[in-house]
């Protein structure tokens, strides 16, 4: 039996905007039917007049039963003085579903005040009957679909459920499936549904769709069928590979159950009452394929089919006027989370925050759209500077392969703009970042060694050591003594007396030879004079004869040699002042110095 | 006729040196050109031939380093580096680049010396060792210089310049002296080992470890080890190692190689 209930469930307006305005007329017929039942297909005529004639189409697989039954009603209003008056008229056939399969109700043809107007062919789906119907007739157990159970039956799992339903079983990793998640019911009583638990996609990205289709339907299922609405759907992304799985959530659905109640003579009355059914989760399986390996490097996870392009908004570029270039992927697939790829600009652009924008729409069981991400730049120098195309690469799924897009590249000519830092320059730093490490050396040959040599490991090292302080140890020494001989002045001089004297001596006899006297005479008492005192330590204050006689005797000189000594020193103080004689001639005076010399030469002077 | 031979076997010695050394150092330029044009597997074996048949040098090292980088063998980049900066510690690009790829190995270095020591040993490793020594020994002339014009010298001004510089001399002298001898030292220190398998598991014992109990730590290539102690095994060599101056247990033989 078709419940008018659900044979209500229009298909609203889809017959309609016929030719005439005034006169529409439209299909109401069931989608679907179960085989053996009789249902009802009625042409609805809006307007004035009813139709003289009606020639409905012959339906396959159907036969009629009966028909038309025609229903009228009218509807008046007055508002504001403004009348309207509105007729629909009703022709009802009823058929009965005899075989299994999809056909279609054909136009009927309705004649209205001389006028034809035909209906649109709508389709009918008879499903075949519940197979344990078929062997069994009705038996207990089996609900008849759109059936009202009864209070003191048990609802049975099979009888209601929620169904979770793919378009496609396998697919690629971000790749888009349809996911309806779907209420199957053997009874039409259902008062109510209430989520408990909200479905769960574990690995996938979703994306709800607005539950437009609000329409029920009867399927057959499992070799049962059912009445069918849907409750969301869902249009979803994988986001990795292998077997993923998803919860349908949990429900509470209040179905209306009558109750045979006695009311004492007048028999029983069913009274109806309300019991909630809690739907437990079911979960459907998915199996994703992951993308092939080695994915290209500019691959962002993009998968279903794109195309790319690049704009660059602006005519002419200048320094600190700012401009952008905008990259728009549009496509089908996971464009929602699509990445554009950002082109790269000079570092001594100034770059802003780039704006993105997405603009997506459903489009069966895809998505559809747009994103386009604009990135703002400030030239900050004026030059040419090249700006590499930028590269998109998604995986198409129905090529099974990975697609690279290109967008162009640009060139940019800076042009010098209106200055906009005067006063306040900022200066560049040059920033080196530690991405990689330092190029190779040339190697010298030379400093190739086998062994490397350690100076404080070699003895010649310390040798050097202890060659200073010998150097410096040999050296004081030296200077030491030789300070010691310094301090001792009268040493020094009687070391000294032979070698002042002979020296005078020498002079001395120079003078002789140029016949120089008075000269000659003075130097040879230069010479005793200064051999003396330096030789026997005598100051030159107390140079006298006594002196020199009594000091040299001291010294173990006999009294013959100081005689003889003194003698030339009288000698050598007369000839000065007198004129030459023969026996004091300076010769035989040098001569008798010179051995003087010796004689006090060999004299130990007295400490 | 004797004497012939000899002088002839001599010189043909000599024009092989001279040779080999031209041949080394295009083999040294082939090395280079390998390494630019990104042949790094030819630069490396070049380099190598060149380290095996002539000597080293901190810089052919600081190369073998950098090869070994751009191979993607970071634990043998920083064993050479390190050997680049045993031989020469003032080599700055070797111990950027070390610095660097330390930065990229899977273990984080840990420096828990202080700052004094990190100072003292920046100091020692801020130039040669025998630099070290050549300056002490400067400094050492300087003293002897400044005793003797102490010793000598009459001037009181003069003498008295002479007895304190001569005394800040004879410090400088000995602290850049031991500044020669522990930086040789450290040269020839070999206790240092860079652990070069992709990853080591140090055990407990020198043994492979059996069991959970007997896993000590795992070691990434790369990290640096102190050599402690060396158990030789039947089949294998054993070091205990200490890690980042505390940790201690023992690797395997093959998963490092010293300094």
């Amino acid at each position: 039996m078709v419940k008018p209930r659900f044979t209500l469930f229009i298909l609203s307006l889809l017959g309609a905007a016929l030719s005439i305005i005034a006169q529409q007329v439209s299909v109401q017929a069931p989608r679907s039917v179960v085989e053996g039942n009789v249902f009802q297909v009625q042409f609805v005529l809006e307007g004035g007049s009813r139709a003289e004639d009606i020639k409905p189409g012959k339906i396959e697989g159907c036969t009629e039963l009966s028909g038309p039954g025609v229903t009228s009603s009218s509807y008046t209003s007055i508002i504001n003085g403004h009348r309207e008056d509105r007729v629909t008229t009703a022709y009802a056939y009823t058929y009965r579903a005899v075989k299994a399969g999809t056909y279609t109700i054909p136009a009927a043809t309705l004649t209205v005040g001389g006028r034809q107007v035909q209906t649109r062919p709508t389709e009918i789906r008879v499903l075949p009957p519940d197979q344990s119907n078929r062997q069994a007739g009705q038996s207990a157990g089996n609900t008849q679909v759109g059936s009202t159970p009864e209070a003191s039956q048990q609802i049975s799992k099979s009888d209601i459920f929620v169904r979770i339903i793919f378009n496609r079983s396998n697919v690629y990793e971000g790749e888009a499936v349809e996911c309806t998640l779907k209420l199957y019911t053997k009874y039409n009583s259902i008062s109510g549904i209430q989520p408990k638990k909200l479905p769960v996609f574990d690995g996938f990205l979703i994306e709800e769709l607005e539950n437009t289709n609000q329409e029920n339907d009867i399927e057959h299922y499992n070799g049962q069928n059912y009445l069918t609405a849907i409750l969301k759907k869902y249009i979803i992304f994988p986001q990795k590979a292998g077997q993923l799985s998803v919860s349908s959530g949990e429900y509470d659905v209040v179905v209306t159950t009558l109750q045979r109640v006695s009311s004492g003579f007048w028999g029983y009355t069913n009274v109806p009452v309300e019991q909630t059914v809690k739907l437990a989760p079911t979960t459907a399986h998915l199996s994703i394929t992951p993308l092939p390996t080695p994915a290209p490097a500019s691959f962002t996870g993009a998968v279903g089919k794109f195309t790319l392009e690049s704009r660059l908004n602006a005519q002419t570029l200048r320094t600190n006027e700012a401009a952008s270039i905008t990259t728009i992927v549009t496509g089908t697939g996971n464009i929602k989370y699509v990445k554009c790829p950002a082109p790269v600009l000079p570092s001594d652009f100034e770059q802003y925050t780039p704006a993105e924008d997405v603009r997506t729409h459903v489009q069966g069981a895809t998505v559809t759209g747009t994103v386009s991400t604009e990135y703002t730049f400030v030239p900050q120098s004026v030059g040419q500077f090249t700006i590499a195309p930028v590269e998109f690469t998604y995986f198409d799924p129905s090529k099974r392969e990975y697609v690279t897009l290109t967008a162009q590249g640009y060139t940019l000519d800076v042009a010098r703009g209106a200055s906009a830092t005067t006063g306040n320059v900022e200066q560049n730093e040059i920033k080196q970042r530690a991405t990689d490490i330092l190029h190779i050396h040339p190697v010298a040959l030379s400093d190739l060694t086998s062994s490397p040599s350690h100076a404080v490991k070699q003895p010649l090292y310390w040798t050097a050591w202890i060659l200073v302080v010998a150097i410096a140890v040999a050296f004081l020494a030296w200077y030491r003594k030789r300070v010691n001989l310094r301090a001792d002045v009268v040493g020094m001089k009687t070391a000294r007396a032979g070698k002042v004297a002979k020296k005078r001596l020498r002079i001395a006899s120079r003078f002789m030879k140029e016949n120089k006297r008075e000269e000659f005479y003075a130097e040879i008492l230069n010479a005793l004079w200064g051999y003396i005192s330096d030789r026997l330590a005598i100051p030159g204050s107390e140079l006298t004869r006594i002196n020199i006689s009594e000091k040299l005797s001291m010294a173990g000189m006999n009294d013959e040699d100081i005689n003889h000594i003194i003698s030339i020193i009288d000698e050598c103080e007369m000839a000065r002042y007198t004129p030459e004689t023969s026996n004091n001639s300076p010769s035989r005076i040098y001569e008798e110095t010179s051995k003087a010399m010796d004689n006090l030469e060999r004299i130990k002077p007295a400490k | 006729m004797k004497h012939l031979i000899k002088t002839i076997i001599l010189a043909i010695t000599m024009i092989a040196i001279a040779g080999e050394a031209r041949a080394q150092g295009d083999i040294l330029a082939q090395a280079d050109s390998a390494y630019n044009e990104t042949a790094y597997n030819q630069a490396l074996e070049l380099y190598s031939h060149v380290a095996d048949s002539i000597g080293a040098s901190d810089n052919l090292y600081y190369n073998i380093g950098n090869t070994y980088y751009r191979n993607g063998d970071l634990g043998r980049a920083i064993l050479w580096y390190e050997r680049a900066l045993q031989l020469n510690p003032a080599n700055s690009d070797a111990r950027d680049n070390l610095m660097f790829v330390n930065t990229r190995i899977t273990d984080k270095p840990v420096d828990n010396r202080s700052i004094i020591k990190r100072a003292y040993d920046s100091i020692v490793d801020s130039t040669h060792p025998n630099v070290w020594a050549w300056t002490a020994f400067g400094f050492f002339v300087a003293t002897i210089l400044a005793t003797m014009g102490y010793l000598l010298l009459s001037n009181v001004r003069v003498r008295k310049a002479c007895f304190f510089g001569g005394g800040v001399l004879l410090l400088i002298t000995i602290f850049t002296l031991v500044m020669s001898i522990d930086g040789t030292s450290r040269a020839n220190n070999h206790d240092n080992a860079i652990i070069i398998s992709p990853s080591a598991q140090l055990s407990t014992a020198p043994r492979a470890a059996i069991d959970a109990s007997s896993q000590a730590f795992l070691l990434h290539e790369g990290t640096k080890v102190e050599i402690v102690d060396s158990v030789i095994g039947s089949t294998d060599k054993w070091y205990e190692v200490r890690v980042n101056g505390d940790a201690r247990a023992w690797v395997n033989g093959n998963d490092i190689e010293r300094i």
